[in-house]
């Protein structure tokens, strides 16, 4: 692909002059900015993973407590269940 | 560029892939005022280049993990400023759209005062601010020595549609900078 020829001249003109509009330490702030976000984007990640792991406590626990509440009223019916059967039982033996 | 000069670019880019600081400032260093012509002749205005060209950067090395042909680095390079800039001036519509006249007006005036320009710069950016960003895209991408098979893959199109585009793009190009110069 050939330059025009009629817009060499003002297309070395544009790009001298979009290049003035860098400063002399670009490539440094370039990657300054690059570290820092890369830094944030870790922090970010680090919290994410702080709060997931908080999350997944907290469901554990509720899940632990849950089943625990749910054996022990489990264990209150089938004892006042056995209590129930034991008297229905002697009712019958009585002639 | 040569085969030696692409080869060296290919390691060179492996080397900034692999994080080597040196690397990476000198990938800038070769393409920052390409970058930042490329920016200002799509977006018009001089005041978002250095932010524009630094975003481009950015981008790009967060994408060079995945760039698994890095002989391809160029064309790859030139997409993603594309993309940045169809961006950019997406962003800049609606930012318009929420701005008041005034500050639209003084933004204009301080961009068209801009010191030392020649009337040959002016007639071109004055000519390619008429054009369709599409287009400006094309003309640009012609004049960074992009290949017309490059650039129908870098504006996701067919070679004969860049043909028929750029041709028409370039006639109206013309045109306006006559009549304007």
């Amino acid at each position: 692909m050939n330059t025009t020829p009629d817009f060499s001249e003002a297309w070395r003109s544009l790009r001298a002059r979009a290049a003035a509009q860098l400063p002399s330490d670009f490539a440094d702030r370039v990657l300054r900015t690059l570290r820092r976000q890369t830094f944030s984007v870790r922090d970010v990640a680090d919290r994410f993973f702080v709060a997931a792991c908080t999350a997944t406590a907290c469901l554990v626990f509720v899940v632990l407590v849950h089943t625990h509440n749910t054996h022990k009223g489990n264990q209150v019916a089938l004892a006042d269940w056995r209590q129930i059967s034991a008297q229905a039982d002697s009712f019958a033996a009585v002639p | 560029m040569d085969i030696t000069d692409s080869t060296a670019l290919a390691d060179l880019v492996r080397e900034a892939q692999r994080g080597r600081d040196d690397a990476q400032r000198e990938l800038i260093g070769r393409y920052q005022q390409r970058m930042a012509g490329f920016a200002y002749a799509i977006t018009g205005r001089s005041d978002s280049v250095e932010d524009l060209t630094q975003i481009i950067f950015i981008k790009m090395f967060r994408a060079l993990g995945r760039l698994d042909d890095p002989e391809r680095f160029e064309a790859w390079l030139f997409r993603l400023a594309r993309n940045s800039c169809i961006d950019h001036l997406r962003r800049e519509k609606w930012r318009r759209f929420f701005t008041p006249i005034e500050t639209e007006h003084e933004e204009t005036i301080a961009e068209t005062n801009a010191p030392v320009d020649s009337a040959e710069l002016d007639a071109l950016r004055h000519a390619l601010q008429q054009l369709k960003p599409k287009d400006r895209v094309l003309i640009a991408l012609a004049q960074e020595g992009r290949s017309q098979t490059e650039m129908a893959a870098i504006t996701h199109t067919t070679v004969s549609a860049i043909k028929a585009r750029l041709h028409r793009a370039r006639e109206q190009l013309r045109n306006i900078y006559e009549h304007d110069a």
